[in-house]
């Protein structure tokens, strides 16, 4: 968040949290609202969602170990599939920050992979094969997901009941790639699969 | 946990859902219809006269592996057919909602856990013609690990009930290769054109009936050694290894460094066998005992000596007799060309007197000892001791390394790998 940022929650005028520069969102912990960085001030966006509590071996604030990564959770988005969700948790690692998401015991840590390293002229189709920087991955799922529900702090902005249509990619050595497309917007990422019991608290 | 229900579309029978999100199919237990969970539950077909196999678990068993509470959510037993034999066991699915989906599986009396694994080995796959003509067990690396041949065929499943994160059928065939590490049993298992990895472990099987809640009368007797056991020592034990081995090498040392310690002080050249050896010499040392060795050249043979020991004024002191014989082959000794007798002698003249009087060849290629010779040491320390202690603590360690042995090799009874 930059020094000009208003930092306080647009509904009921309480402090927002503001440790993060690259926090584009937030959400209050007073009311549940949404704020998003608009021109340097954080606008009233909507509200957070109903955010059920289901069994996590993350959680906001608590410090977790991954793959020898020692990352801080800072926001969580759940999106659902319509038979169940899952969860993914934004995290800073002191660097531009990575996603852990968490599916029913399959958990996966991303990096937003740089313009300059997306697939050209390619869109993933279930079953066929991508080169992503020299390596073949292959789509091995695709799903329709709407965010239900969003916590904490995050570097992008994400709307409640916004579709948003994924397609994940295998590759070598436990390697995970996830193209997302929503309206108005489509990116990259790509990092590796991680044993449930790889993730504790630090 | 929650449990939500449905009724079945084929039976109406009410069906709890234990399994997340990511369950793919439901196979009723009441009527056999397999349903679409991601399709309404719709009937996608109806299976009939499927044998249930025994096992100690339930749908809807919960218990802890590894501190991780999981729920039992489906039952296939399972067959493989080979050489006239089959084999039979039953696999569990069970979910966890923070860890995801694994198995339970029970054979032979043992339950594993197994769970599917993202990464791949290298190299990727264990093909059979590899198998059928490899002089050596096939061997890959798997998470830095390295995973020894342990076992292959066809599995198929025999009975299928309750939820999966997946659409089995009684007419799947898949093809495994089981791998064995240390303590984890890797299968490359090849279905359907998909090459997937799964990581078997063996949990403390009394900690996991307990926590299933399995009742005393439902748990199988167990047979033999399952592949993943592994010998777990208490610190006390290791302990008591390791200074079993270390005193058994220590005794050992010392008893070799005693026993050929001492001063030379008479020797006598190499005598012909027909030749009677008397040889003078002086003991000087109070402590330690008199030791006379005789050498014989005999190959394939024996030869037997009198031996008798006067005193300085010409008075027996001992009369023995004693014999060497030494045989040997492309690839092996036995016996020795030397022979040792030691007497506890004060200080003081003696004479040895020494007679070969008897040798012979009793073995192909043999020849019969033609020379001898004679050699007198003072001051030899008594080694026996040494020796007693070598022989009980290297009896301990023998049942420690043994132990470790004899379990090394009952783990790998089971495998099916000849090496003809």
């Amino acid at each position: 968040m930059t020094e000009q940022a208003r930092s306080n929650c647009g509904n009921c005028g309480a402090a927002l949290p503001n440790r993060l520069a690259q926090a584009r969102m937030v959400t209050c912990d007073h009311c549940g609202s949404t704020s998003v960085l608009r021109d340097k001030v954080f606008e009233i966006a909507g509200t957070g969602g109903e955010m059920f509590e289901t069994p996590s071996l993350v959680e906001i604030g608590v410090p977790v170990v991954v793959k020898g990564l020692e990352l801080l959770p800072v926001g969580l988005a759940r999106f659902s599939y319509g038979r169940g969700t899952w969860d993914e948790f934004w995290c800073l690692d002191g660097a531009d920050g990575l996603w852990l998401s968490a599916d029913e015991g399959d958990y996966a840590l991303e990096r937003a992979l740089p313009q300059e390293h997306w697939p050209n002229g390619t869109r993933p189709s279930l079953g066929g094969e991508i080169d992503i920087r020299g390596e073949v991955f292959r789509v091995n799922e695709a799903e329709t997901a709407t965010c239900v529900a969003v916590r904490g702090e995050f570097p992008e902005e994400l709307e409640i009941g916004e579709a948003h249509l994924y397609f994940d990619l295998i590759g070598p050595h436990g390697q995970i790639a996830t193209y997302e497309s929503w309206e108005g917007g489509e990116t990259w990422s790509a990092g590796h699969w991680v044993d449930p019991w790889e993730v504790r608290r630090a | 946990m929650s449990v939500s229900s449905f009724n079945c579309t084929q039976c109406g029978a009410g069906l709890d859902v234990l399994g997340g999100g990511r369950v793919k199919s439901h196979v009723c237990s009441y009527c056999g219809a397999e349903l679409d969970a991601q399709d309404a539950y719709r009937v996608i077909r109806q299976y009939r006269d499927m044998d249930r196999p025994k096992t100690p678990f339930d749908l809807g068993m919960v218990g802890e592996l590894w501190g991780v509470p999981f729920t039992v959510i489906g039952t296939m037993g399972m067959s493989e057919r080979h050489g006239g034999q089959s084999w039979h066991w039953v696999e569990h699915q069970v979910f966890s909602p923070t860890h995801g989906y694994g198995w339970l599986n029970v054979e032979d009396g043992f339950v594993s856990f197994t769970r599917k694994s993202r990464e791949a080995s290298y190299p990727a796959g264990v093909s059979e013609h590899l198998i059928e003509t490899s002089e050596h067990r096939p061997s890959v690396r798997f998470q830095g690990e390295s995973f020894t041949y342990y076992a292959s065929g066809i599995a198929r499943p025999t009975f299928i009930e309750g939820e999966f994160n997946f659409r089995p059928a009684l007419e799947d065939r898949i093809r495994y290769v089981s791998l064995l590490g240390g303590e984890r049993m890797l299968d490359i298992l090849d279905s359907g054109g998909e090459r997937e990895y799964e990581v078997t472990r063996l949990p403390d099987q009394a900690a996991l009936f307990e926590s299933f809640g399995v009742a005393p009368d439902r748990i199988p007797r167990s047979y033999g050694t399952h592949p993943l056991s592994v010998i777990t020592r208490s610190p006390d034990q290791l302990f008591a290894r390791n200074l079993a081995i270390a005193a058994t090498v220590v005794a050992l040392v010392l008893g070799f460094f005693f026993t050929f310690k001492g001063e030379v002080i008479a020797q006598t050249e190499q005598t012909r066998a027909a030749r009677n050896v008397e040889l003078p010499f002086t003991v000087t040392k109070e402590t330690g005992l008199t030791e006379i060795e005789i050498y014989a050249d005999a190959y394939n043979s024996w030869a037997w000596f009198e031996a008798e020991l006067e005193g300085g004024e010409g008075d027996p002191i001992a009369i023995f007799e004693t014999g060497v014989e030494y045989y040997s082959g492309s690839d092996w000794t036995e016996g020795s060309r030397e022979v040792r007798t030691r007497l506890d002698l004060p200080p003081g003249d003696y004479t040895l007197f020494l007679e070969m009087t008897e040798a012979e060849v009793d073995w192909t290629g043999g020849r019969k000892a033609d020379r001898y010779s004679a050699t007198v040491r003072q001051g030899v320390a008594n080694a026996m001791w040494l020796w007693g202690v070598a022989a009980i603590t290297g009896v301990v360690a023998f049942l420690f390394l043994g132990q470790r042995y004899w379990h090394h090799k009952s783990r790998w009874a089971g495998s099916d790998w000849s090496d003809e």
